[in-house]
């Protein structure tokens, strides 16, 4: 079953549109949600987190869409920002009381458990939060509810990598019953090549991918070679061929039948590459 | 339910200026203390005054709708700016009740009374219509409007309140024959009406902010 079903969504603002956006993810899985800057991908996001309001189609998470039940649907859903969303002036504390206030599956034990296990301060107010600890305050009040989705949008931007591998842990376990899904927007895309399991690639509001993360992997292959293994009909075939004066880099599909020859180098890619290579392609 | 809290978060958050929210009162004692003349109306005045100012913070708290954590909680839409209406009717009542004690304090050093109840109540439910009017324009006027457009809006209907309520109450003084029809007017059943009127028309202003948030949030 799908837990997070976005059908024909669409936003218009003055330069930009988001057109036509579709994607589902099935419950225990992980989408990583990546493109450039100003592709869509908070615009996406904030959609789905209700945070802003969509000029056509659905979202629903688990079967709910925020019109059948507004309480229910805004529980489901955990979201992690790049930067705090807590209003700076209250402290840990106050927020805990919030959370309590609001949220019926939230369990205060749950969250003492993570404020003790990452030292978080009670009384301390959240602007005198360093990065990491604001980063962990969001992370626990989400893993303290009985969330169905999590949207990240850019969380582990900036964090060292012993967090952003603990991270990367926690979201693995936040999956593992089979019961909830990650959608995860982030520019380290080496994170998303170790626990994503689709990814879903927009540019200027459009959709350019959207597939299994091992079967885009196995889909191109790399291609390096000097400027005398370029052959018309190689280059017909390549994807997002760079040329500098020392050769050649781009993608090839794996598909082709055009065999590279013997000179060239080839190797199986990383996402950072296919997205790299999708964009110059793209701009050709 | 969800009005309150939204109305406990408001408080939380502008706990930071609990001591700035009595600034008008105490200084109304001081004058009261000090200016032989000041009359006892004149503290429930300069506190109200205080109030009208101070009661639209949480307005200006937060101006992005997009800020994350408020606007995530689970919650139909207008429930938090209902609670920010319940925040300055809270306000206004915090306000009062320390122009009221300033006045009971003042009471032991000056041979003073309190406020006529019909003056009272009459000056209570403008400012109740005041207060009203003023959230709904904050809450209509677009998130990304500046700082400078809202301290205008938040000043604004504090000076003209005050410098009104000043002003009418010395042409009476001068003139009182040319009011003497209007003060017939201004009974005990007729105030309790008028503040009555005040208080249910302050809830159809914030009933109506909160569908008109709702409508502009589903836009």
């Amino acid at each position: 079953m799908n837990l997070l079903e976005v059908k024909d969504i669409t936003k218009q603002y003055k330069n930009f549109t988001l057109d036509h956006i579709s994607f589902s993810i099935p419950a225990g899985y992980i989408m990583g949600y990546i493109g450039q800057n100003g592709a869509g991908k908070t615009t996406t996001l904030n959609i789905i987190t209700q945070l802003i309001h969509a000029a056509s189609g659905t979202v629903s998470i688990d079967g709910l869409s925020l019109d059948e039940d507004p309480i229910a649907y805004r529980d489901k859903i955990g979201y992690i920002g790049d930067s705090s969303y807590y209003p700076e002036e209250l402290t840990l504390r106050q927020i805990k009381g919030i959370l309590k206030d609001f949220y019926p599956s939230f369990q205060p034990e749950v969250f003492d458990q993570y404020q003790k296990k990452w030292n978080l301060p009670d009384q301390k107010k959240i602007k005198e939060f360093s990065r990491g600890m604001k980063v962990k305050l969001m992370f626990a009040s989400v893993l303290s509810r009985d969330t169905r989705l999590l949207v990240l949008d850019e969380a582990t931007n900036g964090l060292d990598p012993v967090m952003r591998k603990e991270i990367l842990t926690l979201l693995q376990e936040y999956i593992s019953d089979g019961k909830r899904s990650v959608l995860f927007s982030t520019h380290i895309l080496e994170d998303l090549e170790q626990i994503a399991d689709y990814i879903f690639f927009i540019e200027k509001g459009k959709k350019v991918l959207c597939d299994s993360k091992d079967e885009l992997l196995e889909s191109y292959l790399l291609v390096k070679g000097g400027p005398e293994d370029l052959t018309e009909p190689l280059k017909h075939s390549l994807i997002g061929l760079e040329v500098n004066s020392f050769g050649f880099e781009a993608l090839l599909s794996s598909r082709d039948t055009i065999v590279p020859s013997k000179g060239l180098l080839t190797a199986r890619p990383s996402i950072d590459q296919i997205l790299l290579h999708m964009i110059l392609e793209r701009k050709r | 339910m969800r009005k309150l809290q939204f109305m406990k978060i408001d408080i939380l958050r502008a706990g930071g200026n609990k001591w700035l929210f009595l600034l008008f009162p105490l200084l109304a004692g001081f004058i009261l203390l000090y200016e032989k003349e000041a009359q006892p109306l004149f503290a429930v005045l300069y506190s109200m005054f205080g109030a009208i100012i101070f009661s639209s913070t949480p307005f200006c708290l937060e101006r992005r709708s997009n800020c994350g954590f408020l606007g995530m909680l689970p919650a139909k839409n207008g429930e938090q700016i209902a609670g920010h209406y319940l925040f300055s009717l809270l306000l206004t009542i915090y306000d009062l009740t320390a122009a009221l004690l300033v006045i009971t304090v003042s009471r032991i050093f000056r041979p003073i009374s309190f406020p006529d109840t019909t003056l009272f109540l009459l000056i209570v439910g403008f400012v109740l219509l005041v207060i009203g009017i003023q959230n709904m324009v904050l809450s209509l006027v677009p998130a990304e409007s500046s700082t400078n457009m809202l301290t205008l809006i938040r000043m604004v209907p504090g000076f003209a309140f005050y410098y009104c309520a000043l002003s009418l109450a010395n042409a009476v003084k001068k003139n009182p024959s040319f009011f003497s029809d209007i003060m017939k007017l201004i009974t005990l059943p007729n105030c309790i009406i008028f503040f009555a009127v005040s208080l249910l028309l302050f809830f159809v202003l914030m009933e109506v902010s909160c569908r008109a948030a709702a409508r502009r949030d589903a836009a």
